[in-house]
Parts: structure tokens; sequence; C-alpha cells
């Protein structure tokens, strides 16, 4: 125990106190003279006063230990309800170890206990032992986020985890906010096994035809030193890509990432095995996980062959070159063999046909082939160009043909490999063309395609505006599959069903789509005379191109596909898109949508949604009950009915089965400069040592303000009036 | 003088043959040349078309309906003929409202315009109508005069040179809609470089580049109709290697 005495006085108050004294002494030869008694009742006085304006403070001080600020995070996600090989649970356990090393714990440290999920809640030992895993997985940010807002900061901290949680891209920011060690104690089984785990797949949830995402995986190798592990990218049952792995410590984690081609449209199921040969006594292991992509239309890829320069031509093309979403490449036959020119050819613009290019070699690059009027026979193709067409459409290419009296058999494909593909069968007569105005008739109302308008009504009313087309071909039959969507009004096949004009059909993985006319340019015109079809023309072959490249059945609303295995957390994330017409993402402001969720108990609803980005919108259901769950989703653009979709998912509840995620934990350790243990191999001797010493610092112990004493004023006064009476005994007056 | 009446019997052969065709003929993808009849002197070369025609079949691969089609601005079949031509060397009465609407109907949903000055005077009096006429047409959209790598010079010949009956300074203009030019003007009286007599002689010099001038007028006039039949296809990048190749070679 040590003291000290000090003043407390202002600069103010020492010269007050100077200034008196200074004044005591000038005074001194006054008082010189009179009785020793008086002039030591006057000192007396003085010192008083001095002493009051001086404020004299005793201080008493004693040595203290400063423990470091430790932080002790105590994960009560769903997950760790599991009791693995122990018999308590992992919140449990975590809780007992605690416990077990309370005293030592508040010995070497100043200990701030905190039950973490959604975020971080300061609790004391008592609330400590009364914890309950909760439904919401743990969030590491907001975790982090709310030690930082609880208080003093701390020096260290202890996660005691099983890692079932997502890192999220706010994590990283919130441990450099942290900016301490964070030691990580995983919960989670005693014992190893050999095993293999595919613990994290991320990949896109939508992606363009003819692009390449990305597909990474996290797998996790217990006891695998030695062996190789396969990890296998499929789909279906075909293998896309492949890694193996080596595993050299008792646990690792691999990531691997493969690029994958787009080439089907629609929702393409994959799925990552991980794998590991039998060898020796050692058993076969297999792991797998699924992911869903789904593959949607940006840009369609045009291949447009025309027979001769002609209205059609200039406007088709025009109309394809013009939309954003079409890469077109074109070429129009515009000089024949027999036709002179009265100049060289360096004055000509014209190229050689690139015949092989278009049939051979790039063939394949495109999504739809327009063959218009092109008299096939005219240049003496071979005929494998033409079976080289067919195996496009088979494969899932689209192939447009457009009429004109060198589109069928005058152009020479009766008998060819690509009227197999036509919807129709072709006359035998060469002149199979008749010129002539006509109005065609619908003849498939209720067909998608033909859905020009808003209602059947609109649609039906638009269809009956239009002017007459000019020139049809004639076609033998309709081939079986097929569907005639326009007919002529009163021409017949030679078998007798209404002359097709617009016919379509499946063939192989392709689609085929026979315009019998060349004259649609005149609904183009139309639009000029009547306002109701200007943008007829455009709408249609737009329609057209999304029908024939499989775009016009590809949902404008879509729900995200789900994983394979919902996590079995709160709150269930759900990802809804709005496409336009191009499946351009469409902004919030103007879709219209409705949600209705039917919950397992039958009740039923409308979850809040909220624009994540432009064109997805996220819903976060909550209060989830075990069992099947439907989200139905309802979108109007611009005040149309837009479409809809649907989604279906089974929540189970957290059954605490989530593996003890190492990973996930030493990543979070490893990014702080902190350590990893399994709690149960934890020594804590060796964790207390990572934390910062315990310093000495004197604190003051007491203080005593000796000047704080009113009696001290009536020392004074009493002084002033004994010296007063002795003055007057003695004469002194 | 035999040749020369040989070449007006395949003409007139030629002519007997398209004659063959129905007088309101139904085009398919057949080019069909329409004419507006705006005006006294709405064809001041009656018959060229024959001979335009006859160029056009004999050098590409475009089919024709030989008959010319006449229309009026108001005629509901001018929605009907994508290409027309609008030619006349004085100038007609100014266009009631809605002839100058359907005018514009048309031009905005596809249609195609030519007009030919065919005075062969600059600032002439019908230069000067159709200046104000296309303003209240297209009001949005001003001529001007077609740059040199307008896709009009290439869409089937390479043209190097002005061409026409006259040479008129910046003979050749155009208005654009939607990125499309969808009048062509000329002043260079194109069609006038065609014209013959009944005995197959043309009828103007042409000045001053005489015949190679001539030449020039109707590769132009062939490349007007192949830019109605085909666009800007000859824009497309697969052909510009090819193009700038031989523009780089230079002419004869």
């Amino acid at each position: 125990m040590i003291g000290s005495v000090g003043v407390e006085s202002v600069p103010f108050e020492w010269g007050a106190a100077a200034l008196f004294l200074a004044a005591l002494a000038a005074g001194w030869r006054f008082l010189k003279p009179l009785p020793v008694s008086i002039r030591v009742l006057r000192l007396s006085t003085a010192a008083v006063l001095a002493g009051l304006l001086l404020k004299p403070v005793l201080s008493r001080f004693e040595e203290r230990s400063i423990r470091p600020r430790l932080a002790v995070v105590v994960d009560r996600g769903p997950s760790m309800r599991a009791e693995d090989d122990f018999k308590r649970s992992r919140l449990a356990r975590a809780v007992a170890w605690l416990e077990e090393n309370r005293e030592v714990l508040e010995r070497a440290a100043d200990v701030s206990l905190f039950a973490a999920a959604e975020g971080a809640r300061r609790v004391d030992w008592e609330d400590l032992r009364k914890l309950e895993p909760d439904n919401a997985v743990l969030e590491p940010s907001s975790v982090f986020s709310d030690l930082l807002a609880s208080g003093a900061p701390p020096q260290r901290v202890w996660l005691l985890s099983d890692g079932a949680f997502d890192a999220g891209e706010a994590l990283a920011p919130a441990l450099s906010r942290l900016g301490v060690p964070v030691d990580a104690l995983g919960v989670g089984p005693k014992r190893i096994p050999r095993s293999l785990v595919v613990s994290q797949i991320q990949s896109p949830d939508f992606v363009f035809i003819h692009g390449r995402f990305e597909a990474s995986a996290a797998v996790e190798a217990n006891r695998l030193e030695g062996e190789t592990v396969r990890l296998e990218l499929r789909q279906g049952e075909r293998i896309a890509a492949s890694r193996t792995f080596s595993p050299r410590k008792a646990f690792e984690v691999f990531h691997a990432t493969f690029s994958v081609d787009a080439s089907a449209l629609g929702t393409q199921a994959y799925t990552l095995r991980a794998s590991v040969p039998r060898r020796g006594a050692s058993a076969a292991l297999d792991a797998s996980r699924s992911f869903r992509v789904e593959v949607i239309r940006q840009k369609y890829r045009i291949m447009y062959l025309a027979g001769r320069p002609s209205f059609e031509y200039t406007h088709l093309r025009a109309q394809l070159k013009g939309d954003p979403n079409h890469e077109l490449v074109s070429f129009v036959i515009l000089r024949n063999p027999e036709d002179i020119s009265p100049v060289g050819d360096n004055e000509l613009s014209l190229i050689p046909f690139p015949a092989t290019e278009i049939f051979v070699k790039n063939l394949f690059q495109f999504d739809l082939f327009i063959l218009e009027n092109f008299a096939y026979d005219r240049f003496n193709l071979p005929t494998s160009y033409l079976q080289n067409l067919k195996s496009f459409v088979a494969q899932g290419g689209a192939l447009l043909i457009v009429g004109g009296e060198n589109a069928f058999t005058k152009g020479g494909y009766r008998g060819t490999p690509l009227e197999e593909t036509f919807p129709v069968s072709l006359l035998p007569e060469q002149d199979d063309f008749v010129a002539e105005l006509f109005k065609p008739t619908v003849a498939a109302a209720d067909h998608p395609f033909l859905a020009l308008g808003d209602t059947p009504q609109e649609t039906a009313a638009l269809w009956n505006s239009l002017p007459p087309l000019d020139g049809y071909a004639r076609f033998s039959d309709v081939k079986p599959g097929s569907d005639v969507l326009l007919a002529h009004p009163t021409d017949k096949t030679v078998s007798g069903r209404p002359q097709p004009v617009l016919a379509v059909r499946e063939f192989g993985r392709g689609k085929v789509m026979l315009v019998g006319t060349d004259s649609t340019w005149r609904w183009k015109l139309a639009g000029g005379r009547d306002w109701r079809l200007a943008s007829f023309y455009a709408r249609f072959w737009s329609r057209a191109v999304q029908y024939l490249t499989g775009s016009l059945e590809l949902k404008k609303v879509k729900f995200s596909p789900l994983p394979d295995r919902m996590p079995a957390r709160e709150p269930a994330v759900l990802s809804l898109r709005v496409f336009d017409e191009h499946f351009r993402a469409v902004p919030g402001v103007d879709v219209d949508l409705k949600l209705v969720w039917n919950r397992p108990d039958g009740s039923t609803v409308s979850p809040a949604t909220y624009e994540r980005e432009p064109g997805v919108f996220q819903i976060e259901l909550t209060e989830l009950a075990e069992g099947v769950h439907k989200v139905r989703a309802i979108a109007r653009y611009r005040g149309h009915v837009w479409g809809e979709d649907s989604v279906a998912f089974r929540w189970e509840g957290p059954r605490g089965d989530a593996p003890l995620d190492r990973g996930r934990l030493q990543e979070i350790s490893g990014a702080t400069q902190g350590e990893f243990r399994d709690l149960h191999r934890a020594g804590l001797d060796a964790m207390l040592a990572s934390l910062p010493p315990v310093r000495k610092e004197r604190a003051v112990r007491s203080r005593v303000h000796a000047w704080d004493w009113s009696g001290w004023l009536a020392i004074g006064v009493l002084l002033l009036l004994a010296e007063w009476f002795l003055r007057r005994r003695l004469g002194h007056l | 003088m035999t040749h020369r009446f040989a070449g007006a019997a395949a003409l007139a052969a030629a002519l007997g043959i398209f004659a063959a065709a129905p007088s309101r003929a139904q085009i398919g993808d057949k080019f069909v040349w329409s004419q507006l009849r705006i005006g006294p002197d709405w064809d001041p070369y009656p018959g060229v078309h024959a001979e335009i025609l006859k160029f056009v079949v004999d050098t590409t691969s475009v089919l024709v309906i030989p008959e010319r089609r006449t229309l009026s601005p108001t005629d509901p079949e001018l929605f009907g003929s994508p290409f027309v031509l609008l030619s006349g060397k004085q100038p007609p009465a100014p266009l009631n409202t809605e002839e100058i609407g359907r005018l514009r109907d048309y031009l905005t949903s596809g249609g195609f315009l030519w007009i030919e000055d065919s005075s062969g005077l600059p600032g002439s009096p019908f230069d000067a109508w159709v200046r104000k006429t296309l303003k209240t047409v297209l009001p949005d959209a001003d001529l001007k005069p077609l740059a040199k790598d307008h896709v009009l010079f290439k869409t089937f010949f390479l043209i190097r040179r002005p061409g026409g009956r006259v040479l008129v300074p910046g003979g050749v203009e155009g208005a654009d809609w939607a990125g499309k030019t969808v009048v062509v003007y000329s002043r260079n009286d194109l069609i006038g470089a065609w014209a013959r007599d009944p005995l197959g002689n043309f009828l103007f010099a042409c000045v001053p580049g005489g015949e190679a001038q001539r030449l020039e007028a109707k590769k132009l006039t062939l490349n007007i109709v192949m830019y109605a039949l085909t666009g800007s296809y000859k824009a497309d990048a697969v052909h510009q290697p090819f193009i700038l190749q031989k523009m780089g070679a230079g002419g004869p």
C-alpha cells in the first residue's frame, strides 16, 4: 500500500494562496511586537486559510492485474443440436467446456460471453447454462459487428461453433473491422471418420445459351492421405469435366472450378460427384451434390440465305438486323451465273458465294437457319450440304423456310434429306407456286405463336385486319406431327387438307417453320394504313424467332432453381426473376408482383418481396413449418399479365446433422491470424497462452480530500475570535 | 442502223413478254416499278422503266414485273408498292394534308421513295418544291448529301464517280428514317440518261462526261433498285474486306 499527498487547487487558487502568504509576510513586522500567543494564533489562522485555498488531497494506491478482454462466442444455430458421438448436443458440450474451465478462464482473462445466431447477444454464466439452439443460422458478419458494438472491444475472440453457416460476402469486412484474432473451436464429432464431403457448390442461377459459366466446388477429405479423390461434373450420365486430388494431410479442403458450356436451353441439372476407389481394406467413398442452372437466350445467331433480292428479303433482314438480340449473318444471291455485267468484276461489290462456309464450316454456330426462296439445285451444291442442314435441325437447330417459287419443288428440295425435316410433303410438279392475292385463315387460334394480341379477341381482330398476302406455295400433304397455323382460305393439298401457309413441326431436337409465301412485307407496310398493325410485322417475326429457338416457351417469370436440399434454416430465401420478351431484366418499377405462399397446414400467406437487383426479386420466408411449401408468383408487366411461376420445396427443419465444417472455421481463424482447434482436443493452456499477458497496473485505492470539510472554516473563525479575545485581554487593540 | 433496229426489236420483244403479265399483276417477290402521279409533269420519260428493268433483269438475279404501276399518293395500293419513283421537271401543286399524311405513313412504315429532278437545273422550281414538300412529309428527316461510303454506292456496282444526264453539284441526297435512307433524291436526271427514241437512240447526250457518265447513271439507277431490295446488306461486315480490296485496286 502506498500513499501520497497532493493538491487539487487550480492556478487561481494557487495564486490566491501565494498572495495571502505574501501579505502575511509583508505585515509580519507589524505583528512582531505582539505577544507570541497572538502571533501563533494569527499564523495558525493564516495556515488554515492557505490550506483551504491549496486543497490538499491524501491518496492511497495499490498494484492491480489487468486481464486481457476475451469475447467467447457460442454458436446456437440449429445444427448445434447434433449429438455426434457424444451424448450431449454440440451446444451443451460447448457450454460444459466453458463452465469446466470457467475458473481458469476468468483468472486469465476478462471474459465476455455471447450467444450467437443471426447476431450476438451478451449473456452471463447463468444465461449460458440455459441456452438452447435456435432455428436461425449463425451469421458471422452480424455477430462480429455486434461484438464491436457491445462495449470495450475484445482483444481476442473465441468462436465455439460447428461451422455450419455461410460465410457471406460481408464476413471479410466484418473481420477486418474487428481487427483481432479469432480462435475457432470446432464442436463436432470426436472421431473423425474416413470421409468425403462435397461441402460447397457455387454456380450461377441463370446463364445464357452458348455461353460458358463456372461451377465451383469445395470437397472436404478426412483421413484420405495418400489416396486419390476424383471429382466429376456430370450432366445426366455424361461426364462434362473431372479433376483428381491427392490429400496429404488428415483433413484437407480442395477447391475446383469447372468451366461449363451452356449448350441447351431450359433447366439443366448437374451433379458434382466426388469419389475414392476402394483400396485394400479401405472401402470406396462416394459423395455428390446436385445443382441446377437455368439456361436462357440473350442473342440468337441467325443465318439468312436468300435466293435473290426481294422486298421480303430487305424487310425481313432489316427486322432481324434491327433486333439487338439477334446476331445476323445474311447472304443474298445478287447475280446468277447467266447474268451479264457491263463492267469488270472490280466494279462490282459482289463476293463469292461462301457455300462451304455456310453449309459446312460455320453451320453449327447458328441457332436459326433461314432459307428464303433459295434454289438449292441452281448452284450444283452437293447433297451433303442439305444432309448437314438436316443434322443441324436434328441436333437442336432451327430452320425457317420462307416461300417463293424456288423455295420448294422448283428449288430442288423434293426428295432431298432436307425435305424430311419439312412439315409438308412437296408436290412433284415444278410449278408449285401460285401468284395470287389471298388472306390466310388462322388454323390454330390457340397456338401461342399466333397470340399477338393481349386477348384472344384482340388477336383475332389483328389477324382479320391484315392485308392480303401475295403468292403461295402448294403442297402435297401435311406430315404427321406438324401443326398448320395459317392456311389458304380455299385451296387444298392433294390430300384434301387446307393448303398450309404457315406450318411448324419438331424434327429431332430442333424445330422447323415453313412460311409458304414471301410477301409478309405487306404486313409491314400495312402498319402505315392501320395503326393497330404498326408493330404486327415486327412482333410476328420476333415471335417466330423466339418460337423456333425455343424462347417462346421459356417463362419470362421464373423462380431461381432451388438447391437439391433446402437449407434447414430461416429465413428460406427464394429468388424470382422477371424478364421482358427479349430476356432482359425488367426493373421493379414496371412489374406488379403478387405472391401466394401455401404452407403445409393449408394456410395462405402473401410474403413480401424486395428487388435485390434489377429484375431479381428476393422473398424471405420465416416461421417455416415442416412439410411441403408452395410459392406461386404472378407478374404483370406494364399493366399486362406477363406470366407466373411456382416453386415447391420440402422443409424438414433443423435436424442437427450438419457435419463439422472445419474448412469454414479455418477460413475465419486463418483470416485473422487466429487458430483452429477441435474443442475436445483443445488444450486450454495453449489457448490461454495466445492471449495478451496480464498487465500490472497501479490503481488509486482511496483518496481523501482533506480540505473538503466545513469545520476548517469554523476553526479559522475560532482562531480569529481567540486572537481578538487575547488582544483585548492583553491590551493590544 | 441495223444494230439499232435489232436493239429496239429486242426491247420490244422483251416488253411483249413482260406485257403478258396481267395488268394489276401480283408481284410476289418480284420487283415492280411504281411511279407516283403528282402534277401534270409526273412522267417526263414514258417507257424508260422498261429499259431500266431489262438492265436489272440482264445484270442481276432480280425478277421484275414488267408493267409499271402508277399511283396517286392516296391510292391504297401505295402500301403494296415498297418502291416508288417520283419524277418531274416542273413543280406540281402543293400536296394536300391527306396526301402528305399518306406519304409520311408510307415512308415510316417501310416504303422507299426515289425522287428524280429531271429538269437538270441546279436550284430548279421542282427542286424547291421537293425540299418544301419533304419538310412537311418528314419534318424530322433533313435531306442531306449522301456520303461517299453510303451503302447506296455499293449495293451492286461500286460507284466512284457521279452519273446522270447532267451533273449538278451534290446531286444525290437522302433523308433517313429510323436509321434507313427512305428517300433518295437525285438532281442529275438519272432516268433522262436512259431515255431513247423509238429507233433505240439515246434521246439526250450526257454532259459533260458523255457515255462514261451515262454508264455511271445506269449503274447508280440499278444500285437504287438494289438498295430498295437489299437495304444495307452490302454494309455488312462480311463484305467489307472484298469491297475495300476492290476499291483499293481502283476503277478503270
